[in-house]
């Protein structure tokens, strides 16, 4: 699958990371519980039609195809599921994420003190305030910084997934 | 949500499950192949889950968002990370509010505050707002359990009539399908047995063929509406089973053509048992029947003046 998607080996990899990246996404936004199973048998049976020398004509395509007939057939199998188990009680969303609150903010001061400061004022200043308040502010910080609100946005974001990243490896640890 | 270009605005929606299905499939389609398009939606859905912990979202995309993310196990972590994010943010704008509110017992995550450089009066108002944002996360919660399981309960109820309906529907199916096999056996044990009169050497040819008919198959549906009929014979007797039909003071049959001419018609026709029920008999001559295909239209009559369609049997003729 990797010689399909790029001659370079090395750029063939970005691909196959970026493809599995949307997919992962793709199944969690279609809400399917496991996304990144489904992302990867998504890519298994991309990967064994090539093996078995089927030809495309867009790669992306296909794969899109092939992930919407397997969340088809995860909505039928849960659809099954649901109906088997109707009796049982059903699970409170969103709540059970409060119970770590604690710990999580424990491992949030830890993991911001960690932040160069530069990254720990932009984080702060992009999370101030409420509703228009909070809109105006991000309007001067993106004039400040001469970038749009659209690039505030995206740095802001990254700065946010490093954080999680380092607040999930704390709450493990 | 508020602020937005058109194309934030299509990808709130998505990610709200909020559009048609081609505008679906092309966010889709497109953030699969671009890597930035992909980060800019990923950016707006934690802006999302931030606007959602804030209690910043209208109640409809409350509840779509609520619908969304409970789903997925990794949405719902991240919701967590944002409640996080925005406590400890809420402590860090309380900057500006005002000095003096009694000291209150300081919780274990206070210590964060001195690294984000706040003042103390601010952290006590940060304190009594946090509170205030989960006491009210809190009830909401509760709220919203509650109308998620009244809604899922009365999906379940739904879901249960459909099925017992699609039940119903396919046990009448069946008997359906039994009786036309029953007819079918019938009409092949006569088709079988005119065969072997006609096979039999030496002896009269009969002037007569009976064949019986069901209501509904359509033109050339099945081989047992198609009638083999000698040039010896004069008389057809068609009888046609009256399948589930209610009582009729009498039947009227009308004969057409596949070009939908009317050829022959009986009025004062009467019901008559048959081994599977009842039938209304016909007796046509044999002249009428040309190779071809033919429909016969079955009336009742309630009174003198109602008179209701009951049913049309098809077959084809062929004459040999």
């Amino acid at each position: 699958m990797l010689a399909c998607l790029d001659a370079n080996r090395e750029h063939a990899g970005e691909k196959y990371e970026q493809i599995r990246s949307g997919l992962v996404k793709f199944f969690e936004w279609r809400g399917c519980p496991f996304s990144e199973d489904h992302a990867d048998e998504t890519i298994n049976r991309v990967a064994r039609k090539l093996d078995a020398g089927e030809e495309f004509r867009d790669l992306y395509t296909y794969v899109y195809g092939v992930a919407r007939m397997l969340i088809l057939e995860i909505q039928k199998e849960s659809a099954k599921q649901r109906a088997a188990f109707d009796h049982l009680p059903s699970h409170e969303p969103v709540a059970e994420e409060t119970d770590d609150l604690e710990p999580r903010a424990e491992c949030l001061k830890q993991c911001l003190a960690g932040l160069p400061p530069e990254s720990r004022e932009l984080l702060t200043k992009y999370y101030q305030g409420e509703r228009q308040t909070k809109i105006e502010n991000r309007r001067k910080l993106a004039e400040a910084l001469d970038v749009s609100l659209n690039i505030l946005r995206i740095r802001a974001f990254r700065l946010r997934e490093k954080l999680a990243a380092c607040v999930d490896d704390c709450l493990k640890q | 949500m508020k602020n937005k270009t058109d194309d934030e605005e299509l990808m709130s929606k998505y990610l709200l499950g909020d559009l048609s299905e081609d505008d679906r499939l092309q966010v889709e389609e497109r953030f699969l192949r671009d890597p930035a398009y992909l980060e800019q939606l990923q950016a707006l859905e934690a802006e999302l889950n931030d606007d959602y912990v804030r209690g910043e979202l209208t109640a409809r995309e409350r509840e779509q968002f609520a619908q969304r993310s409970s789903a997925s196990p990794e949405w719902r972590r991240r919701v967590g990370f944002a409640k996080a994010l925005i406590t400890g943010d809420e402590s860090a704008t309380a900057t500006t509010a005002p000095a003096k509110v009694s000291p209150a017992p300081p919780p274990r995550w206070r210590s964060l505050l001195p690294q984000l450089r706040l003042p103390k009066p601010a952290l006590t108002w940060a304190l009594a707002a946090a509170f205030l944002v989960m006491s009210a996360a809190g009830s909401w919660l509760v709220l919203e359990t509650s109308r998620l399981r009244a809604q899922l309960e009365q999906m379940q109820a739904e879901r249960k009539a459909g099925e017992q309906q699609a039940q119903a529907l396919r046990q009448q199916a069946a008997e359906q399908r039994a009786r036309n096999d029953q007819l079918a056996a019938q009409l092949q044990r006569e088709q079988d047995q005119q065969r072997q009169w006609l096979a039999e050497a030496g002896r009269p040819q009969p002037h007569l063929l009976s064949f019986i008919l069901a209501p509904g198959l359509g033109r050339g549906a099945d081989e047992s509406t198609k009638l083999l009929v000698p040039p010896e014979v004069q008389t057809v007797r068609l009888r046609l089973y009256l399948e589930g039909a209610g009582e009729y003071q009498s039947y009227r049959a009308e004969l057409h053509t596949s070009a939908d001419k009317l050829i022959w018609s009986r009025d004062r026709l009467r019901a008559q048992p048959i081994r599977t029920g009842k039938a209304v008999v016909l007796s046509l001559p044999a002249s009428l029947l040309t190779t071809g295909e033919y429909e016969v239209r079955l009336k009742g009559a309630v009174s003198r003046e109602q008179i209701e369609e009951i049913g049309d049997y098809f077959f084809s003729v062929s004459k040999k």
